[in-house]
């Protein structure tokens, strides 16, 4: 029987080291992976074949079936330029100027990484979809709560839950080998907090 | 001091323990997903394509889909013979990705590398014999089982019918059939 208790201990012990180890590189390897560019991170080829076992299972978290490179660039952001959690409780301008590539598109996913819920039923802005303002550049605005609504309501803008964080996605589809070689400097949109709920 | 030398092997012996459970766990938990993946499609069979509506909030089968794609997939198992998997291109954003039952994205074909206004893919697995192909392309896929996902760019939504019809285009069937 205090045979049978000590391996159950060690047994339990190798579980607990094990489970550690998992929490650890959980929180640390998407960091480790990915490539910063201001606000916005990325895992240069998500789907690639060559990729280490901790890139392989941190892609099978965050986004199962992804793409190799060059086909598809994704980014995400989960801060605005302050470095700050986007927080669906404040009004927020993404800015961005066209992104050389076949199409683009920009949405917001809820803290569960599925899409938010609105009675627009809009998810999202491409490439196509965008009105673009003067200049060729466009903004968007994120959006928690209605009393934003009357100042934003002509332009490009869509919906967040008013009670927990967010984040941005955006996906840059065949943009060539050139843009991947020049991750860290490539010119991606800003977001910036407008103001906040009282 | 030879108790000492004791406890520490012991304690090294459960890193390292340890380490191979994590490590095994963060090897195979990609193939969980994917089996997770096949199970959700609940109307997937092997071998038969899943088309996809247009993603909204309610979908929950992936996490992080892309509102601004129209998908079909098909859960492919080339164990006794190649898989065939045809389909009409678009002049739109299509492309079509290979994934291996740990989820690595082996190959992808889109409408820029295809001439012509239809495909046909000979999908072998890692132990078919190798067969000269005059009418297609031929992938090689490094596990038997796998999935092969189809993405088409919903764009502003002006061709949304022209892509539902090219869903119904698609086909995916070993070679024996």
């Amino acid at each position: 029987m205090i045979f049978a208790r000590k391996y159950l201990l060690y047994f339990l012990i190798i579980v607990a080291i094990a489970a550690l180890e998992t929490v650890i590189a959980a929180k640390i390897y998407p960091e480790i992976a990915s490539i910063k560019n201001d606000i916005w991170r990325i895992i240069p080829s998500p789907g690639d074949p060559d990729r280490n076992i901790y890139t392989r299972a941190a892609v099978a978290t965050q986004g199962t079936l992804a793409s190799k490179k060059p086909e598809q660039a994704y980014f995400l952001t989960e801060i605005d330029i302050e470095e700050q959690p986007l927080t669906g409780s404040c009004l927020y301008k993404l800015s961005g100027e066209d992104i050389d590539s076949r199409w683009w598109s920009i949405n917001p996913y809820a803290e569960d990484g599925f899409l938010i819920e609105n009675s627009e039923k809009l998810y999202s802005y491409n490439s196509e979809t965008i009105n673009y303002n003067p200049t060729g550049g466009y903004e968007i605005y994120f959006l928690g709560s209605n009393e934003f609504i009357t100042e934003i309501s002509d332009k490009n803008w869509l919906r967040v839950n008013s009670d927990e964080n967010f984040s941005i996605a955006l996906r840059v589809y065949n943009p060539g080998e050139e843009f991947f070689s020049n991750l860290k400097r490539v010119n991606l949109p800003i977001v910036e907090k407008v103001r906040c709920s009282e | 001091m030879f108790r000492m030398k004791s406890l520490f092997s012991k304690i090294l012996l459960l890193f390292i323990l340890g380490t191979t459970l994590h490590l095994t766990f963060i090897y195979y938990y990609p193939y969980f997903k994917m089996w997770q993946i096949d199970r959700n499609n609940t109307s997937m069979s092997v071998n038969k394509i899943t088309h996809g509506k247009k993603i909204d909030s309610n979908y929950r089968d992936i996490i992080r889909p892309s509102p601004d794609l129209l998908y079909s997939a098909c859960s492919y198992d080339a164990t006794y013979s190649p898989v065939i998997i045809t389909s009409d291109v678009l002049d739109t954003y299509w492309a079509m990705s290979f994934y291996s039952s740990n989820s690595d994205n082996y190959a992808i074909i889109n409408d820029m590398d295809i001439d012509d206004s239809n495909v046909k893919v000979y999908l072998f697995g890692p132990n078919s014999k190798p067969t000269k192909i005059n009418d297609g392309y031929a992938i090689f896929s490094p596990s038997n089982k796998g999935a092969v996902l189809i993405r088409r760019f919903l764009g502003n939504e002006s061709n949304i019918d022209e892509l539902y019809k090219n869903q119904e285009t698609l086909t995916c069937d070993t070679l024996d059939n």
